[in-house]
């Protein structure tokens, strides 16, 4: 039930990236800490939240380019580490395996966005024939269908990732799990030094 | 008024069809469309008029809504061809669409995002408890600022207030180029600062190191971000296991 209404409120979360309002909810800093409240932990939402905004802090999406989704790996990190309790290698383990998931994630969307080209026809068609009200409906297709893609995605991964991650987590040797507790600290660094170099070296500046 | 409301309410779902033939075309569709419905009564104009508007069409979805209140205008004052309207619609959006863009990518998306999301990353350095209101106040210092512009703009845009020339001008250059940027520093140091403080000057002193290397191979090289972060944790992490052991 956690999960279903997890992947439920993650979809909405992810659909934001694109489809709906760009209000940010599919920033990690924000998708993450609640839906690590609703899985039971907020802090392990927090802290994965805060790493994975960091990584992607200043990568935009830039004209028809589609960036790796931070929001969908963020809100699927968010759910597994916080059903495994507070444990900083298990959350750098998770993200570090689930960091290309964001990409896999993009590659979809990429096919998505070449099938949206259906309701374009479809529109066409439907407005040869003086039909008006499908435009509507198009923009509603279209939004179900990217909400129905990360609900999907965020379903098998949290499901997944929640059963099968501590197993594979439980089989590393110690010295190696305290290894991993030791990244988490360091972690952060690739989005501060992003974020020192994007306010720093500037390449563009708007013209006066 | 009440149309150029809706309007702005649909221009949320700017990008809900969006696909590689006409962008957010489609969607612009979508949302200038209760104006043409105002306009236009009988289905064959309706239809027509929604043609001329179904092509290529990308900007940032914020600016957006600058182009859809002055060419509600536009669609008004044509109202009586079609090709005039089409000429004057089409030629505008395509004029518009691109240094609107570039505006809104450089205010938005490299500057106030990142910026707020640096204050949401310095809360949770800091500690800040009850954890929600991270993410809660993130999201209303994030979005007070830009529903109000997106509101504003398309509300001006309409009535004639605001020529668009005027926008690119009267932004305030020096609060995006100079003082957001330099809060965007103080933040990022305010959180290398809660770092030693709470994790203690091994941990701290690793972080600072790593973030100075990470700002040098950004600033000379295009390393993506994903590839920076495995090098970063495949480093530490055999650093660890050889101390460790």
């Amino acid at each position: 039930m956690n999960l279903l209404t997890a992947a439920i409120l993650g979809g909405f979360f992810i659909s934001d990236t694109t489809a709906f309002g760009q209000f940010m909810f599919s920033r990690p800093i924000f998708c993450g800490p609640v839906i690590g409240l609703l899985a039971g932990d907020v802090s392990a939402g927090l802290y994965v939240g805060m790493i994975m905004e960091l990584i992607w802090i200043t990568v935009i999406p830039l004209g028809g380019a589609v960036p790796p989704d931070s929001g969908a790996v963020a809100s699927a990190a968010a759910y597994i580490s916080a059903g495994y309790g507070p444990d900083r290698g298990f959350m750098v383990f998770i993200i570090l395996l689930l960091v290309p998931l964001g990409i896999l994630f993009k590659r979809i969307d990429m096919l998505h966005r070449e099938f949206n080209v259906y309701f374009v026809h479809k529109i066409e068609e439907k407005l040869g024939e003086e039909d008006t009200s499908y435009v509507g409906r198009a923009a509603l297709y279209g939004y179900i269908l990217f909400f129905l893609k990360g609900f999907f995605f965020l379903l098998i991964i949290m499901g997944a990732g929640s059963f099968f991650l501590p197993y594979l987590y439980g089989y590393l040797p110690e010295i190696a799990r305290e290894s991993l507790g030791e990244v988490f600290f360091v972690m952060p660094a690739v989005g501060l030094g992003a974020v020192l170099t994007a306010f720093t070296f500037k390449k563009s500046r708007i013209a006066r | 008024m009440k149309t150029v409301r809706k309007i702005f309410f649909r221009s949320f779902l700017l990008q809900s069809i969006w696909n590689y033939e006409l962008m957010q075309g489609a969607g612009y569709l979508y949302c200038i469309f209760p104006k043409l419905k105002e306009l236009y009564q009988s289905p064959f104009d309706l239809s027509t008029a929604c043609l001329r508007h179904l092509n290529y069409f990308n900007t940032h979805p914020y600016t957006v809504s600058a182009v859809l209140g002055r060419n509600a205008r536009i669609e008004e004052e044509n109202r009586l061809s079609h090709d005039t309207a089409a000429a004057a619609s089409n030629r505008f959006k395509l004029q518009m669409g691109g240094p609107l863009a570039a505006l809104g990518d450089k205010i938005f998306w490299s500057t106030w995002r990142p910026f707020t999301g640096l204050l949401g990353v310095l809360a949770v350095f800091l500690r800040l408890r009850p954890g929600f209101l991270v993410p809660l106040g993130f999201i209303l210092i994030y979005n007070i600022p830009v529903i109000r512009f997106r509101y504003r703009t398309l509300i001006k845009a309409y009535t004639g207030e605001l020529d668009l020339i005027d926008v690119v001008k009267r932004i305030n250059t020096r609060f995006i180029n100079s003082i957001l940027p330099a809060a965007g520093l103080v933040t990022t140091a305010v959180c290398l600062g809660a770092v030693f403080y709470r994790w203690g000057p091994v941990r701290g002193g690793l972080l600072l190191g790593f973030t100075a290397a990470v700002a040098l191979v950004r600033g000379r090289y295009r390393v993506s971000a994903t590839l920076l972060l495995y090098a970063v944790s495949l480093a530490v992490f055999t650093g660890s296991l050889i101390v460790k052991w």
